[in-house]
């Protein structure tokens, strides 16, 4: 009982921003699967979690929320192949992208050939995309034996017992549903004024009022 | 004649039942043997195992509906694509019900080679369907592990059922 409570003081601690609700559920499952990484929690959506929400743990990410049921959600764990997480090197701050292989080490993409790994530099979440806030820990850089640079996850994600999912994160499609992206919209070219089409050039719908 | 076809259908429906709540049993201790540290990797494909012995050694015809239902099952536990551990059984039955009939082997001596090919083929098939699925090659050392551990399994398995099959046998005896 100690140790929990020990945990999830913890945990409260681990959040890099100020202002952050967290929902924290247990484990049900075990990340047991050879082709899939994923683990039930008793939260869902009657404690406010949403799809695409962070989970993390004490020591750093855990994944995101994939599935939410009303007393249940499934998290992607990072080891798992179809998670990417945009990530940014603590030291260099080099962005990159950190890939799941299903197993227990991350593969790191897309990293400027300029950049150089340091054995043992750690990396966080850089929150590029908005799908995930800045600043939560990931893991560190180690080196295998056919000296290729992986990342090591700082959580034990075999031995998890709690999770914790940030709750009101807002993911871009929540906070605005006119976001069109990042990218500054470019202007329409000018039309000819040809009857019946606007000016981006689709036919234009008249109303009956009209 | 009409009883004896309605308990010869009780009869099989409780073995059905009987087999399904085993299988499920038998997922959950696979799920949690991933908590030894030995497993931490991979675990083992006891089912698999299971149902090899069962259609080879014991002769007993498990239910293509049967194993759908446990592969589906499987897939909400592990989040796995819904539907993949279906036909991975799927294909293992038949792999397996195929080399009953057509090899006789009534000493069981060669079991642990045919369960070797079948698991592989079965599961290789079952890779590439879901890389197609992922579009991604995942990481190699845990599926060989996977593949090495439910090898090594298939004896010590294999032994503990043939102990309790002699204890059975000795009590009848």
């Amino acid at each position: 009982m100690n140790l929990n409570l020990l945990e999830l003081r913890k945990l409260l601690n681990s959040i890099p921003q100020n202002k952050i609700r967290i929902v924290t559920g247990r484990a049900l499952t075990s990340p047991g699967g050879t082709f899939a990484n994923t683990v039930l929690i008793d939260a869902g959506t009657k404690d406010g979690v949403k799809i695409g929400q962070p989970a993390i743990s004490s020591l750093g990410l855990v994944g995101y929320v994939v599935n939410v049921s009303f007393n249940s959600s499934r998290i992607l764990l990072i080891i798992d192949i179809n998670s990417m997480i945009p990530a940014y090197l603590t030291q260099s701050n080099w962005p990159a992208v950190i890939q799941g292989q299903n197993s227990q080490l991350l593969k790191i993409k897309f990293l400027s050939s300029e950049a150089t790994l340091i054995e043992g530099e750690s990396l966080e979440t850089s929150g590029h995309g908005g799908r995930l806030p800045a600043g939560i820990n990931i893991g560190n850089v180690v080196k295998t034996f056919s000296g290729k640079y992986s990342v090591k996850p700082s959580v034990d994600l075999n031995r998890i017992t709690y999770i914790s999912i940030i709750t009101n994160f807002n993911l871009p499609q929540d906070a605005n549903n006119d976001f069109d992206g990042f990218a500054p919209m470019q202007k329409p070219k000018t039309s000819r004024g040809l009857k019946g089409i606007d000016s981006s050039g689709r036919r234009k719908i008249e109303s009956a009022e009209d | 004649m009409n009883n004896n076809l309605f308990f010869y259908f009780i009869y099989n429906l409780s073995k059905s039942i009987f087999f399904f709540i085993g299988i499920f049993f038998l997922i959950n201790i696979e799920v949690s043997l991933s908590f030894f540290l030995i497993f931490n990797t991979a675990t083992p494909s006891l089912v698999s195992i299971i149902i090899f012995l069962f259609i080879k050694k014991f002769n007993y015809i498990l239910s293509n509906f049967n194993l759908i239902c446990i592969g589906l099952l499987n897939d909400v536990f592990l989040g796995n694509n819904l539907g993949l551990t279906s036909i991975y059984f799927l294909l293992f039955k038949y792999l397996t019900e195929n080399i009953r009939i057509n090899i006789a082997d009534e000493k069981h001596e060669d079991d642990w080679l045919y369960f070797t090919i079948i698991f592989v083929i079965a599961f290789t098939v079952t890779l590439l369907i879901n890389m197609l699925l992922n579009l991604k090659i995942p990481d190699l050392s845990p599926i060989l592990y996977y593949i090495g551990i439910t090898l090594v399994s298939f004896p010590i398995v294999n032994i503990i059922i043939n102990s309790f099959y002699f204890i059975q046998r000795l009590f009848k005896s």
